[in-house]
């Protein structure tokens, strides 16, 4: 087996880390003029990573994984979704910080991106954690590089603190996961890996059940659930526009990714105390986001409670898990997968409008920022309101298919599962959360479209943020119109979901499997067979 | 279930138990039955008899900051790199192999490629700086 073999598989992953260290560089040079080059590289860079994902294709049985990854169609899915959104974001954060730091900022990016896809194939616990940090460290960079006033550097430190906590509580909880199950592999054919610790539906144990809670303390952090979510809106709100966006999207999906690896270690069996802890935590998270979001003014309050209420929206889904059938309708982890993607690029989206413009010498923030844009920018009002009427789950928009996807897995749950009732109790929750967040989001179209105008509102930024403000909003519709490509990679993704589980209980043969050669166990890179 | 589970712990949990004991004891005979003398000298920061040269809460240059940073991080690497060390030392000597985590054979060849990866992140991190100017002292 030639290093090359283990090498080529992680080719989106290298092109990211290289173009990543070459931003850097780009951003040493001397002059302004050259520093301008800065942000079509990043673009180049992510689009280069996302022509290998697709040359390289969804891994396979014969696909390689290096040690402590496993690369499958989760893999594939994320690697996609990061590097599409990716390129969004990049767009939208075009002239974002000033010139002598977009070097570091856009090399930060791509570094937060990279953390995304390998939280996707990590098959170790360490390897998961470095993961999960490597998408969060460097968002607290991009925080405080993001503006020069004070505020954004108050919520680099929030963040900084906070997340150095949540990673700690992270790091303790897989510790008892350790401690429990004598190992950090994740999944493993030969058995003794921390899945096997729920083979056969095994009693799990105190310390298995406290490192569990632990870690999904720490994940829900990331992910910005109750009752870890009390930093969302300051952070929020204290970032620059553009970054709020990405903040909504980058840390969720890899929290996510990471609860779906966890999960799926636990095959979706739940402990009684687990399954109500998250369970609570769902509810009280939609219950939470809405109820607060009701209660602001600012626009980018607003979208940093519905970010937080979203996420109750995609724990029901994680908490449905793929048992009850394939397909997102049926399938909790296809349809958290489509909303995520979904998610992503709608709530950037509704903050690439936010720095699209300014009141007078300031950034936009509030609904009064905001009031009569309809009449100014007609285009840009448009582009708002699809994003907005998506966040809300309005028809025809794809965020109302990712809810309807959601919502029908919890319900087609079959009546035999041991918690179906508390299931369809969750979804009914949602149902009406969903309801009552329609009560805020109009009011942002409303101060758009209805509103006369407070503050004249100047356009800013340049074209790429417009061509990102665009590409956010106008595949909300397409996707409505014709969801089923996304739909299925979502579904395939799940396969893998499926495949982990199966592969842990013995049932799936090694070539199958796609980690044939541990079974021959191969030396990597040796001249000594 | 969870008494079996700290088991190993239970000695270690003693020994700090004891430890404790010990030191509560030795403070309390020192309190009554250590002669007490006070004075300007005793008083002082140290006891020793080294003169106090100047207030603690003073202002030092913000440059030592830097450096400290920079230290901290091109110092922990040298934990990375000692068991790197002992396991290529062992793999290119034998020709063994190392077992990882994930239950896979490394041999020498993909333990240097490892190192190598690590290290050349790290010289580009020191170009970084340096070109940054964080090694310029004015």
């Amino acid at each position: 087996m030639s290093l090359g073999d283990y090498l080529i598989p992680l080719a989106p992953e290298f092109i990211m880390l290289i173009g990543a260290c070459a931003a850097l560089i780009v951003g040493l040079t001397q002059t302004d003029d050259r520093r301008q080059f800065v942000s079509p590289f990043a673009l180049l860079v992510v689009l280069a990573a996302l022509v290998a994902t697709v040359w390289l294709g969804s891994p396979t049985a014969e696909t390689v994984s290096p040690p402590g990854l496993w690369l499958t169609s989760l893999t594939y899915f994320a690697r996609l979704i990061t590097l599409v959104i990716g390129a969004l974001i990049v767009l939208v954060n075009w002239h974002q910080p000033v010139a002598e730091e977009r070097g570091e900022y856009m090399a930060m990016l791509l570094l937060s991106l990279l953390g995304i896809t390998l939280t996707a194939s990590a098959n170790d616990l360490i390897v998961l954690f470095f993961a999960i940090e490597l998408v969060s460290v460097p968002t607290y960079v991009i925080i405080a590089l993001s503006r020069t006033d004070s505020r954004a550097s108050e919520a680099a430190v929030k963040y900084f603190f906070l997340g150095a906590m949540a990673a700690a509580i992270l790091a303790y909880g897989m510790s008892f996961l350790y401690g429990a199950a004598g190992t950090t592999t994740l999944f493993s054919l030969t058995g003794g890996a921390v899945a096997s610790l729920w083979q056969n539906g095994a009693d799990l144990g105190p310390q298995a059940i406290i490192g569990l809670l632990l870690v999904f303390g720490g994940l829900a952090f990331k992910v910005a659930a109750v009752p870890f979510h009390v930093y969302a809106p300051d952070v929020y709100e204290g970032a620059a526009s553009p970054v709020t966006g990405l903040l909504g999207f980058v840390p969720k999906f890899a929290g996510f990714l990471a609860l779906i690896k966890v999960l799926s270690a636990l095959n979706w069996e739940l402990p009684t105390e687990v399954f109500w802890v998250l369970w609570l935590m769902a509810a009280a998270t939609m219950t939470l986001g809405n109820a607060l979001a009701l209660l602001q003014t600012s626009a980018k309050r607003i979208l940093a409670y519905s970010s937080i209420a979203h996420t109750g929206y995609m724990l029901v889904a994680l908490l449905v898990g793929p048992v009850a059938g394939s397909g997102p309708m049926h399938d909790g982890v296809a349809a958290l997968l489509f909303y995520m993607a979904v998610y992503g690029a709608m709530n950037l989206g509704a903050f690439a409008l936010l720095s699209a413009f300014r009141s007078g010498d300031r950034d936009t923030e509030t609904l009064d920022d905001l009031a009569g844009l309809a009449r100014r920018a007609p285009m840009a009002a448009l582009a708002l309101a699809v994003c907005v009427f998506s966040l809300m789950g309005f028809p025809p928009t794809a965020g109302f298919l990712g809810k309807l996807y959601i919502f029908s897995s919890a319900f087609s749950l079959d009546a035999a599962h041991p918690y179906h009732g508390a299931m369809v109790a969750l979804a009914i929750i949602g149902v009406l959360n969903s309801a009552v967040g329609a009560a805020y989001y109009l009011r942002i179209v409303a101060a758009a479209y209805v509103r006369e105008e407070v503050q004249e509102a100047k356009p800013t930024g340049g074209m790429p943020l417009r061509w990102g403000l665009a590409l956010c909003a106008i595949p909300m519709l397409v996707f409505f119109a014709w969801p089923s490509r996304l739909a299925g990679e979502a579904r395939d993704a799940t396969a893998s979901v499926h495949q982990s589980i199966r592969a842990d209980q013995g049932k799936v043969t090694a070539a199958e499997h796609g980690q044939a050669d541990l079974a021959s166990r191969d030396v990597i890179g040796s001249d000594t067979p | 279930m969870l008494l079996a589970s700290i088991e190993p712990y239970i000695a270690i949990g003693a020994t700090v138990l004891v430890v404790a004991i010990i030191v509560v004891i030795m403070l309390i005979i020192a309190h009554v039955v250590g002669p007490k003398r006070r004075g300007p000298v005793k008083d002082s920061a140290y006891e020793s008899g080294m003169p106090i040269v100047m207030d603690t809460e003073r202002r030092f240059n913000v440059r030592f900051y830097v450096v400290a940073v920079l230290f901290l991080l091109f110092d922990v690497e040298i934990i990375f790199m000692w068991p790197w060390v002992l396991s290529f030392y062992h793999a290119a000597t034998t020709g063994q192999t190392v077992e990882l985590a994930s239950g896979e054979l490394a041999g020498k060849g993909f333990l240097l490629f490892g190192m190598g990866m690590f290290f050349v992140l790290l010289v580009f991190g020191l170009l970084y700086e340096w070109k940054k100017g964080a090694f310029k002292w004015d």
